[in-house]
């Protein structure tokens, strides 16, 4: 079986969290200064971090919920989606933050 | 105005130089000095001196009063909009090892200034979350300001529940204290939301 | 939901401190043109002072949690829009040395009107003072700095920006008696 890399992996993951219901909105999940370089440069990358530095893969996603939804359930759907859209045996912790608590539309 | 000369130090013959009036300007004229102060051509050039301050802030006031477009704010809203505040992370749910769910202060602010603003009469002001230990129930702090007129007690109250069940909607969050200072009274400008 | 546009400068600042931005877009809207007006006496340049101001109001926004007295936002904003305009001028004067074109091409239509009122005489002077003494002129009339905080801002002693305060002085005074 293909280890699949972490640049693969990332935007994988991007769309698998985007298809979950009750996502309202998916943010970068990188550390700062990824993201201040990005700006720089223009170059948009994916939202998902997907970190193999300490030897195992660290996966984290950041989203926005509806502050009328249960963000704990949404969460915990995403983390599965996060976990399955690599479709490989590399065990990853997986961290999901919710950035946002989104009023609904009024 | 009185004409400045290029070679004479002395102002007036009272001893002191422009500079030295420059800096007493800037000083607010204290220590008083009554050389200068006694002096009619000092306190001609000081006049002058305060007036052109006076003038400049004008032009400055002036332009200002030129509105900028809508385009000009539109690259720093944008910027502003992508970089929101998240502060830590709070623990949402337990979960399967290796699994973490959480949900940043940032997002819990937010939360709470909606249920704020959310209640006739109140606009929400500072908001702070502590949680003394991992996992022990978050207490809340909130500074408001209230509608002149509007009774006070049942207001924050509402604001007080309001806070409690949007917040234990999510996860195993549990609410403590939500202690609210009211700092403001505000007036209705008689807009509708 | 009440609106924000009449709320004080201090509340706004706190709300903005702690991640509203829709109370920071009108902290800005309510600050932004006497901060360009004040930019623009700065650098002398209408464009170089929407350039500083638009980077201050983007650090102002990721330093706002550090601000200690959130009343004094307008003041701290005048200081942070002061830095990026005197950084802005000392980077141009490393370009002007090399192209003496730019020094003079400063796209500020107001030196070409004949002054017909006193404001007027006293733009078309300030614009012709030198860049060292409009600066100081600027922070310490218009900004309210003081003379530690302009020699900061300069990177000169206070003894060097009370000289030029007052040579600026000299300068106006004369130049608007001519004027007369």
């Amino acid at each position: 079986m293909t280890t699949i890399s972490a640049a693969e992996l990332a935007p994988r993951i991007d769309l698998a969290v985007t298809a979950v219901e009750g996502v309202r909105e998916c943010y970068s999940a990188r550390p700062v200064m990824a993201r201040a370089v990005e700006h720089l440069t223009d170059v948009e990358g994916s939202l998902a971090d997907v970190d193999d530095a300490a030897g195992t893969r660290a996966v984290t996603v950041c989203i926005g919920v509806s502050s009328e939804d249960d963000a704990a359930v949404v969460a915990a759907a995403v983390a599965t989606a996060a976990r399955g859209a690599g479709e490989d045996d590399i065990p990853s912790s997986v961290r999901v933050r919710v950035a946002r608590l989104i009023a609904p539309r009024s | 105005m009185t004409p400045v000369s290029e070679n004479n130090d002395d102002i007036g013959g009272s001893g002191y130089s422009l500079e030295d009036l420059s800096a007493y300007l800037d000083r607010g004229r204290i220590p008083r000095i009554p050389a200068v102060e006694r002096n009619a051509e000092c306190q001609a050039i000081l006049a002058s001196m305060e007036r052109m301050g006076r003038l400049s802030r004008e032009i400055v006031e002036e332009q200002a009063t030129e509105p900028l477009s809508e385009s000009w704010y539109d690259s720093i809203m944008r910027e502003v909009m992508r970089e929101f505040r998240a502060g830590r992370d709070i623990p949402l749910a337990r979960a399967d090892d290796g699994t973490e769910l959480v949900v940043t202060e940032g997002a819990l602010y937010e939360l709470i200034r909606a249920v704020g603003d959310g209640i006739d009469g109140l606009l929400v002001g500072r908001v702070r979350l502590d949680q003394p230990e991992p996992d022990a129930p978050l207490d809340v702090r909130v500074s408001v300001s209230v509608r002149f007129g509007r009774a006070m007690n049942i207001a924050v109250d509402e604001m007080r529940n309001g806070i409690r069940a949007a917040i234990e909607r999510h996860g195993d969050l549990r609410v403590g204290r939500v202690d609210v200072t009211v700092g403001d009274v505000h007036l209705d400008e008689g807009e509708h939301s | 939901m009440p609106s924000l546009t009449s709320a004080t400068d201090a509340f706004l600042a706190s709300r903005a401190a702690d991640g509203d931005q829709l109370a920071f877009g009108v902290l800005v809207r309510r600050h932004a043109p006497f901060l360009v007006a004040f930019a623009t006496r700065l650098t002398g340049s209408r464009a170089d002072a929407d350039d500083c101001v638009q980077e201050a109001l983007i650090t102002a926004w990721r330093r706002l949690p550090d601000l200690t007295d959130p009343e004094k936002v307008r003041s701290w904003l005048t200081t942070i829009v002061s830095r990026k305009a005197t950084d802005r001028l000392r980077s141009r004067k490393i370009s002007e040395e090399i192209d003496e074109e730019m020094v003079s091409g400063r796209d500020d239509p107001e030196r070409a009107v004949v002054a017909s009122s006193q404001m007027d005489a006293l733009k078309k002077v300030l614009g012709e003072l030198s860049e060292e003494l409009r600066v100081v002129w600027v922070l310490r009339e218009v900004g309210g700095h003081s003379y530690d905080e302009i020699a900061v801002e300069v990177g000169e002693s206070a003894a060097t920006v009370r000289g030029r305060l007052a040579r600026a002085r000299r300068t106006v005074l004369e130049r608007m008696e001519e004027w007369r």
